[in-house]
């Protein structure tokens, strides 16, 4: 073995990229099977239509399942990026959500020239597993998630113990308009101390300016553009108790389940946010009323230390 | 199950081989082409969609690949390949839709590494991936990257000029861990 080989052997032993499994990969077969039977005159259709999306809305979301980079989203977390825009509109804004709050005099938080959204959390972290679906679901609008989907459980020992959800660890979001940099700061592995969990991300310089600004923060943590801060869970997450993913993804488009008003309705308000920071052009959903009713409610409630909102039952 | 003959790329397939099962393979090889692609490209995006690309038409006639010579090999020519037009398409796009472009850092294990492979020119830096991180033989590398095994040699050699003793192979634990 070379040097150089040598160099690239934790490449070997730790992949940046985890392993699918098989049935992905069948999956995937499928649909490039699919793709090839709508050919001929439907494929020139179909990339006519495609050309002029783009050329009309040049930052709308790429559709999800047509894109490589997709592939490497569970079955689970597509379902998240499908909800309709009509079901989240069908949601609105439930009386046991939270509305992140205003910061009125905030200095805007950007990456890239985008504004950008902070996530910091834990994968031990029961609220984390309640705010990472509606990010998921709000973010979708804006962008492309990709190597989305490492399955994680919350504590066993903390309350609402043991929640099924996925870790942003990893993770690439790509958007025209928007920047997403999340941090899972602890594992849920406990310390060898029993006193908290196995550390795993440290904050970047922006996560930590964006996390720091707030003298009550916890975890989850999530900052719109420096405009607008969620610091907690924005619902219950005891609906997804004793809930697999696949079940909880199941439920996203009905709008009639708690679990899709819990995370849909909290997408509703980051969905909001992200729009106040960007254009209303950034994505289709940001012209919509249940939109404007959420940012007027945020304007309503601004930050004030130590005094933001408890969670409702 | 033996196949016979060639497959649809044109492949040499294995008489009387013994078949290892896709399975085994895939969870042997595919951080191996991670780690290659990832080298190759600078990109884990394109690395990550042009290896399950390629294991996945793998899969669908692996009764075929893993018959050849060197299954592995046919799946680095399938992810770069892929890779390569999944790029192309991503320019075409950016020029005609004026996007800006990802820049999604080479993640952290692989840093060291890239720093020292990005220095190269991208034909280099393909074959000394190959080489060195792939672990494919020379004559694997021409085919995979559809180039006479001298031109494999002599862009090995001048790699060697740059990078200089990073390349040396130690015999002792140089044997080759794919079929």
């Amino acid at each position: 073995m070379s040097e150089l080989g040598r160099m690239a052997q934790p490449l070997l032993d730790h992949p940046v990229v985890p392993t699918p499994p098989v049935a992905d990969l069948r999956r995937r077969g499928q649909r490039r099977r699919q793709r090839h039977l709508l050919g001929g005159s439907t494929a020139v259709l179909v990339l006519a239509a495609v050309v002029m999306i783009a050329t009309l809305a040049p930052s709308s979301p790429k559709p999800v399942g047509s894109s490589g980079t997709s592939s490497s989203l569970t079955a689970y977390i597509q379902k998240g990026v499908s909800v309709s825009d009509s079901t989240l509109e069908a949601i609105g804004l439930p009386s046991n959500v939270l509305a992140p709050n205003s910061v009125a005099d905030g200095a805007s938080l950007t990456q890239d020239g985008k504004p950008v959204v902070v996530f910091v959390g834990g994968e031990f972290c029961p609220y984390c597993a309640m705010e990472r679906w509606a990010l998921v679901v709000a973010l979708s609008r804006f962008g492309t998630f990709s190597h989305l989907g490492q399955t994680i459980s919350s504590s066993s020992t903390d309350v609402f113990p043991g929640l099924q959800s996925w870790s942003f660890k990893d993770s690439a979001f790509t958007s025209s308009s928007l920047a997403f940099t999340p941090a899972e700061v602890y594992s849920s592995t406990p310390n060898s101390t029993g006193t908290g969990y196995e550390p795993l991300q440290s904050l970047t310089p922006l996560q930590s300016q964006a996390f720091n600004a707030y003298s009550d923060r916890g975890y989850p943590f999530v900052d719109i553009g420096g405009k607008y801060v969620a610091l907690g869970a924005s619902a219950n997450p005891g609906v997804l108790q004793n809930l697999t993913l696949d079940q909880i993804a199941s439920q996203l488009d009905n709008p009639s389940s708690p679990v899709a008003q819990a995370v849909n309705g909290s997408a509703n308000y980051l969905i909001a946010a992200m729009c106040s920071v960007t254009s209303t052009s950034a994505a289709p959903i940001c012209t919509s009323p249940v939109i404007a009713q959420a940012q007027s409610a945020m304007t309503a409630n601004p930050y004030t230390a130590g005094a933001h909102s408890q969670l409702p039952s | 199950m033996v196949a016979r003959g060639t497959d649809e790329a044109g492949q040499l397939v294995e008489l009387g081989k013994e078949p290892e099962s896709f399975d085994s393979w895939y969870a042997r090889e595919h951080p191996r082409l991670i780690a290659t692609l990832l080298l190759s490209t600078g990109d884990v995006e394109l690395a990550a969609d042009g290896v399950d690309e390629a294991f996945t038409r793998a899969l669908e006639k692996w009764d075929q690949v893993s018959m050849m010579e060197s299954p592995t090999g046919w799946a680095f020519r399938v992810a770069l390949n892929h890779a390569r037009r999944t790029a192309r398409r991503r320019t075409i796009e950016r020029r005609l839709f004026i996007k800006r472009a990802k820049d999604i850092p080479v993640p952290a294990p692989a840093g060291e590494v890239w720093q020292v492979v990005s220095s190269l020119p991208p034909r280099q830096r393909e074959v000394v991936v190959l080489r060195h991180i792939g672990d494919l033989r020379e004559a694997e590398i021409a085919e995979v990257l559809g180039i006479s095994r001298s031109t494999v040699s002599s862009t090995l050699s001048d790699a060697h000029e740059r990078l200089g003793s990073l390349l040396d192979d130690e015999p002792p634990n140089g044997e080759r861990h794919h079929v």
